[in-house]
């Protein structure tokens, strides 16, 4: 049999071998730069927090293939990313990488997409816009099966916005319930059931809360990384963009490698002063909000875009700037190049304006 | 076609040893199938190799299981007639039909009883009982979350109808 799945292996599939063994999980990559090891722990911080608030656990171990394409050696058809049902099994192309592990931990099986979507887009700290307009009796989209969704009839920006109107409703509680439903394979019946009871409101009640719902919510990251005050900046914020620091995610992309240390700056009140960036060669700075006040764009945590906002702060080392800030959520990113071993490293500080 | 087919299952050996056998088994609540050959040792004693397959639970297709199982017969009468007793030892697989490497393996031991009659000289069928025990083997991997959806190599006890018909010689 050994010899018979070594064969089938080694002609069907072309997979990368595993090269990380972490807690929880398994993880093949297909390129050659490295996971640096902020990644690496926020991947397991991922199961942690999902285990915690949905209270399953599945003495969860997967194996998670980080592919550069073709997909189908591992997923169905025309897919960015799966999880295998029965499996821990999880690929991906980098961007969903999250959004499957929580696939994975909840043991999704397609039974419900709209329920099951909506909890991976929420519990893997994707942040969601929705206007009034668009949210028309959300709980009949919960009749949707998994060959609509096959066909792409699951809305997942509509269905994250739900369920973080569920969590910020009715709390932990709440998704944990919907998790035990999901584990279940439960359909859309007991699903709205489940709703009622944790809402503590009638099925039409519920459509009529949501339309009330705010149009955006947070991505939750808040929650998981208390976010710094560019006040704190004023003595000086030491960074070091070493791939095997635990700040330091990469690769930045799949194809040209390369560091990042994301910072999350909560902007309570407006912030003025001159932020003066020092740093090794080949170490960039971007300042930029979180948020989209027009709503056109909220960043995404696990890849962030500063070019979004066109009204960003780019600096290099031995640059400076005078930064006057609206009292909105900021991210400060900084970029190294290259995978070398030597660290590097950058400083910051702010020097407020009188 | 068909006479040369009836003339070989009604010659009439005088000691078969040999048995090819097709069944449908019933590891319950599942159902399944085996392909057995059985081998005559002794007058009661024979030997059993047999590949099982359980029908997999409704969208866990991607799981195919199969079971590898060794069983030794101890007839009351004669190897192929009546009642037997068979202690068996089994492995079973069940894989992740893309990547045949995530696998989950258990070693099963356990025991049959049943009960054979040949019908003619070259057609017999069967009908059996038995219980079977399996423990996983190696650490913990991807496949198999929950035991239901891996049946041909699930852990634990297992309890095992089946019904059998073979060719002999």
């Amino acid at each position: 049999m050994a010899l018979v799945a070594t064969l089938l292996t080694v002609a069907c599939s072309e997979l990368p071998e595993v090269q990380y063994h972490r807690e929880g999980f398994d993880l093949a990559v297909e390129f050659d730069h490295p996971v640096c090891e902020g990644t690496l722990l926020a991947m397991e911080e991922r199961v942690a927090i999902v285990e915690r608030e949905t209270d399953m656990d599945h003495d969860t171990f997967m194996t998670i293939y980080w592919l550069s394409g073709n997909l189908d050696r591992v997923c169905p058809r025309d897919v960015s990313g799966c999880f295998i049902p029965g499996t821990q099994v999880v690929a991906s192309t980098g961007r969903s990488l999250h959004h499957e592990i929580v696939h994975a931990v909840l043991n999704t099986r397609g039974s419900n997409p709209f329920t099951e979507e909506g909890m991976a887009e929420v519990l893997s700290g994707v942040a969601a816009f929705q206007d009034v307009d668009e949210r028309a009796h959300p709980l009949e989209a919960l009749s949707l099966t998994s060959k609509d969704a096959r066909e792409g009839s699951v809305d997942y920006h509509r269905a994250a916005h739900f369920m973080h109107f569920v969590r910020a409703e009715a709390g932990e509680e709440a998704m944990a319930a919907l998790a035990d439903a999901v584990d279940r394979g439960d359909g859309p019946g007991r699903i709205v059931s489940v709703l009622e009871q944790q809402l503590g409101r009638a099925a039409p009640e519920i459509e009529d809360a949501y339309a009330k719902a705010p149009r955006f919510y947070p991505s939750g990251r808040a929650e998981e990384t208390p976010g710094l005050s560019l006040f704190d900046f004023t003595a000086g914020i030491n960074v070091s963009l070493n791939c095997h620091h635990e700040a330091t995610f990469g690769p930045i992309s799949e194809d040209a490698g390369g560091m990042y240390h994301l910072l999350r700056i909560e902007g309570d009140a407006p912030i003025r002063g001159t932020l003066f960036f020092n740093a090794d060669r080949g170490v960039r700075a971007s300042l930029f909000r979180e948020v989209d006040p027009d709503g056109e764009w909220v960043q995404d945590w696990w890849h962030p875009a500063p070019g979004l906002d066109d009204e960003r702060i780019d600096l290099r080392g031995g640059e400076r700037a005078f930064v006057s800030l609206d009292p909105a959520d900021h991210w400060l990113l900084m970029v190294r190049s290259g995978d070398a071993d030597r660290p590097k490293g950058a400083s910051l500080r702010l020097r407020p304006a009188d | 076609m068909l006479l040369p087919v009836l003339a070989l299952l009604t010659v009439q050996p005088d000691d078969a040893r040999n048995e090819v056998s097709a069944a449908l088994t019933f590891p319950l609540p599942r159902w399944g199938a085996a392909l057995s050959y059985r081998r005559a040792l002794a007058r009661r004693v024979s030997v059993t190799a047999a590949l099982h397959t359980v029908v997999p639970t409704r969208g866990f297709l991607h799981l195919p299981g199969v079971e590898e199982r060794l069983a030794l017969g101890v007839w009351l009468r004669r190897v192929g007639r009546g009642p037997y007793v068979a202690p068996t030892v089994g492995f079973g697989h069940n894989v992740f039909h893309k990547v045949p490497s995530l696998a989950r393996h258990t070693l099963r031991v356990g025991a049959g009883a049943g009960w054979h009659l040949p019908l003619t000289s070259r057609l017999s069928v069967g009908a059996g009982l038995g219980g079977y025990w399996g423990a996983r083997i190696g650490k913990r991997g991807s496949v198999c979350t929950y035991d239901y959806q891996c049946a041909s190599s699930r852990p634990g006890g297992v309890l095992e109808a089946r019904v059998s018909m073979g060719v002999r010689w």
